[in-house]
């Protein structure tokens, strides 16, 4: 059950960029705002940024459930499931494209 | 409020003229996202730096919001000297997107044909591309049509985060009526009908490719 939740949780994070819409003022909105209304030119900085935000809290996201997963398996008495391709490999390469 | 058919009859040429700008990004999007998706899905049985790359990047565009992706093409493009215009940008982001999710769907599909097909292509010393177009493949994508039937439907259903940049789609052609009359009742609830009677039947279509794709 927790592998499922944890992707459900990073939608859940992702879906809250859609709040912006409805003028609540989480990150994206702030950025769209300091944009188009102040016309700012440093829309790459700014807006790479914001992404970097979310990777970072999706990471967390990731790390703190593939604990949880730890946790039950260690209690259920059973070694971690094995994981060949799963997303912490890539932290280090994903960091990259939102961090330059 | 009362729910007002005139005003609804009114408002219906608009609604459907931002149905078909919605119907042609997702057509677009979905191109864009098959065939990148499945470049993605090769690269990364690829050689290590392209693949550590590729799978890096899938990893970042599905860890953060598309709405963000989108503002991120539309603002940061034009600095660079690549001026497009707002529906470009919206085929360009979603079909990034959806890529990278559908690079995971033919990934499912690529582990899931047998290991004897590859070793099998390896003996007859087939060259690379063809083991790739004439063994591989073949196998692995008509299984895994439905999963990409789905995203194609969640693509439809994210369109109207382009309103963001200002393409009239049909839920921006909503909110423009809306904002003119003050009527904002009729306006969405035939917007949201409009949406549920095309992926209505898309689903229905799916659930039946799945159906067809289990007895093979």
């Amino acid at each position: 059950m927790l592998p499922p939740l944890n992707n459900l949780f990073i939608q859940l994070l992702k879906s809250t960029a859609l709040l912006s819409f409805v003028f609540v003022s989480e990150i994206t909105r702030q950025a769209t705002y300091m944009l188009i209304s102040a016309f700012n030119p440093d829309a790459f900085p700014i807006l790479a940024l914001v992404l970097g935000c979310y990777l970072v809290l999706s990471l967390l996201i990731t790390t703190g459930m593939r604990a949880l997963e730890r946790v039950a398996a260690r209690r259920l008495g059973r070694g971690p499931a094995p994981r060949i391709r799963g997303r912490e490999p890539a932290t280090t390469s994903a960091g990259r494209p939102g961090g330059s | 409020m009362v729910w007002d058919w005139s005003y609804v009859a009114a408002i219906l040429p608009q609604l459907l003229d931002g149905l078909r700008i919605t119907v042609i990004v997702t057509v677009l999007g979905s191109l864009v996202a098959l065939v990148l998706g499945l470049v993605f899905a090769v690269a990364l049985r690829g050689p290590a730096p392209v693949r550590i790359a590729v799978r890096g990047l899938v990893e970042f565009v599905r860890s953060t919001p598309l709405l963000v992706q989108v503002f991120f093409l539309f603002f940061v493009l034009p600095q660079f000297g690549v001026v497009l215009g707002a529906l470009v940008v919206g085929v360009i982001a979603l079909g990034l997107h959806y890529a990278s999710y559908n690079a995971e769907v033919y990934r499912a599909g690529i582990d899931a044909v047998p290991r004897g097909q590859w070793e099998a292509a390896t003996a007859l010393s087939l060259p690379r591309s063809r083991v790739w177009t004439g063994v591989v493949l073949p196998q692995a994508i008509p299984r895994v049509l439905p999963a990409l039937g789905n995203n194609v439907i969640s693509m439809f259903k994210e369109t109207p985060l382009l309103i963001g940049i200002g393409v009239l789609d049909i839920v921006g052609r909503a909110r423009e009526a809306g904002n003119v009359s003050f009527r904002h009742v009729e306006v969405y609830t035939i917007a949201g009908v409009l949406f549920l009677l095309l992926s209505y039947p898309a689903a229905l279509l799916v659930r039946r490719l799945e159906r067809r794709v289990g007895s093979i």
